[in-house]
């Protein structure tokens, strides 16, 4: 299988895979070649991220190629950190391009304080943000949300928890969407999948979510972090959730669903876990609009854990926080890229858009979006900018974050909760854990190195490295 | 009649393993909420009695895993015993006990959002029936 993968000539860290059997476009892979000859080597498994790349290359009317940012790896039947893009007359829409937790994503915050500022409360507030975002399993929210309400908040979005008094109008600013996407209609979304909404909104939840204290350690573009508003040893907030159950239950309700689609409209599908449905039908419309409710349950339930953040701030250090952005990585939306609108997926896979787009926030308009990646636990996070290079090569995405090399169980062998704290300790991180054995499958030891992820993509010219943040203080469900 | 974990690089493999079909989703529902808690923790309450309808086997797998996530979020509890009453290509009747979610005295885990088709496989081999597939965590 050495063949397999072509380096595209001229390019840096690209390589293709060629059209051939069932594939209707090539795939292009971004990955330097050490992250290429882990996909080859892995590529005879029968749920490799390889064979995914290409069942994905093979559904009806994908645009221009499928694609795999650096921090690939396999998730269902769609690779996770893949961004495919399909025609809206003659494509598909995926479920397994999306996902179980829709619109999982990124939130940072930025305070004008320093690390040195931080060190005499450091204890005070990670205490403070323990206990007042709710995480961790069955944790419920502040917030009780009838299923009526439910239905507004699917169709408001992050807008609806500000005018409850959660947030400001200058966050809505600097989300993605301006807090609320379009085209949801919670009619399109089960009573079931409502009903598991109504205490979870506002909270973060366990495996790989997290919120995190973090020290700007490294600039590599003064000019872009400056309107980011980044300065050295400047401290951060970030936090990663999604749209909790609500999500996952419109993930279960249409995985089934569309499964039966598939058959109804005789779609070629490779593998079963990619059902779909073409974006025109009945059933593809249906199922666009519910994840719009999803991608507004995930920008309301960052807000709302956003305001709690802020009001944690306020009680220790009596200051305000600013929002510097929101991102999704768990998405389809309708873009318009090269003058064409196409329904782009991102599976774990961060939107990225260049300079001098029009949906971004004015003040960030002339650099490019701000494009939050995670790390792990004990390494690093990056914030990265979209450039022009990644609007025409990848319909301006980039990865999402270091992605996982090890499994859960291999992870939990290897590494004792209890251990990972007292390592993270030492090296001044102070992890806050509703469950040891959650830490110890989320060991730092268990990613893939976030630098050479990032480093993949930023050589390749479809992201700009902007500022390195180092994680110093961690709440885990 | 068991249940045991499979690799995977981002989430977790559940099987389960019994003489019948009825024993195999059991150990697949005991296995999945594992994940989630110390499972020999809970105190055991009144049962319940829930009615699961899918479109072939496959389908009732992810059907029935998923209707106890559903009702773990909306009644806040954690189920540890399961028993099929009756069980076709379509349906299953099964009653399941658990008990309501306490920090205080539950070790809670991961959470696991959703069940999966993939890697979804339920055959007999031998005289032993397994039914497995990727939970989402």
């Amino acid at each position: 299988m050495s063949d397999l993968f072509t380096k595209v000539p001229n390019k840096i860290n690209l390589w293709t895979i060629e059209k051939h059997n069932k594939m209707n476009v090539p795939a292009f892979i971004y990955g330097d070649q050490k992250i290429i000859d882990e996909l080859k080597a892995d590529y005879r498994r029968e749920w490799s991220a390889t064979r995914q790349i290409i069942n994905v290359a093979s559904l009806p009317g994908i645009q221009k190629g499928m694609l795999a940012m650096s921090d690939v790896h396999p998730g269902y039947g769609f690779p996770i950190g893949g961004v495919a893009a399909f025609d809206v007359e003659s494509g598909v829409v995926s479920m397994a391009g999306v996902g179980y937790d829709i619109n999982c994503g990124v939130r940072t915050m930025v305070t004008d304080l320093t690390k040195k500022d931080l060190e005499p409360q450091k204890k005070a507030l990670m205490t403070e943000l323990f206990q007042t975002v709710p995480a961790g399993l069955g944790k419920p929210g502040k917030i009780k949300l009838s299923v009526a309400q439910v239905d507004d908040l699917l169709v408001e979005g992050a807008p609806y928890v500000v005018n409850m008094g959660y947030g400001t109008e200058e966050d809505l600013e600097y989300s993605e969407e301006r807090g609320r996407i379009k085209g949801a209609n919670p009619r399109n979304v089960s009573d079931r999948a409502k009903r598991r909404q109504h205490n979870q909104i506002g909270t973060l939840g366990s495996g790989n979510h997290y919120l995190e204290l973090q020290i700007v350690d490294r600039i590599f573009d003064e000019k872009v972090a400056k309107t980011f508003g980044l300065f050295q040893d400047q401290l951060i907030v970030t936090l990663h959730c999604g749209s909790r159950g609500l999500g996952h239950q419109i993930g279960t309700d249409y995985s089934r669903e569309l499964v039966r689609t598939s058959q109804k409209y005789n779609l070629p599908l490779p593998d079963k876990e990619l059902g779909s449905a073409p974006i025109t039908s009945k059933e593809g419309e249906q199922y666009i609009s519910a994840v719009n409710c999803g991608i507004n349950a995930a920008l309301a339930n960052r807000q709302v854990i956003a305001h709690l953040v802020r009001q944690s701030f306020q009680k220790v250090f009596n200051i305000d926080i600013r929002q510097l952005y929101d991102i999704g990585h768990n998405t389809c939306k309708f873009e318009v890229h090269d003058g064409k609108e196409v329904l782009v997926h991102r599976k774990g896979s961060t939107r990225a858009f260049g300079p001098e787009h029009p949906v971004l926030p004015s003040s960030y308009r002339k650099v490019g979006q701000p494009v939050l990646i995670g790390g792990t636990m004990g390494t690093s996070s990056f914030i990265l900018t979209g450039t022009e290079l990644g609007m025409s090569e990848t319909f301006g995405s980039a990865c999402h974050g270091a992605g996982r090399s090890m499994s859960r169980k291999a992870a939990k062998k290897r590494y004792w909760g209890k251990t990972v704290v007292q390592d993270l300790a030492n090296k001044g991180i102070m992890v806050r854990a509703h469950s040891f054995a959650g830490v110890a499958e989320e060991a730092p030891g268990a990613y893939k190195d976030v630098e050479q992820v990032v480093n993949a993509m930023h050589d390749a010219g479809v992201v700009k490295k902007v500022v390195q943040v180092k994680p110093i203080g961690v709440v885990k469900g | 009649m068991t249940y045991e974990y499979f690799e995977h690089q981002a989430d977790v493999g559940i099987r389960g393993r019994g003489k019948t079909l009825a024993e195999a989703f059991e150990q697949a529902a005991l296995a999945m909420f594992e994940i989630m808690v110390e499972t020999k923790d809970l105190q055991l309450t009144e049962p319940q009695l829930v009615e699961i309808e899918g479109s072939d086997l496959n389908d009732l797998l992810i059907a029935w895993l998923s209707e106890l996530l559903f009702l773990k979020d909306v009644e806040g509890k954690m189920f540890s015993r399961f028993e099929i009453k009756s069980i076709s290509e379509n349906k299953i009747i099964a009653q399941i006990y658990g008990e309501a979610i306490d920090p205080s005295r539950h070790k809670l885990k991961l959470e696991v959002k959703a069940a999966t088709y993939t890697q979804l496989k339920i055959e007999k081999n031998n005289k032993n029936w397994i039914a497995q597939c990727l939970v989402d965590v």
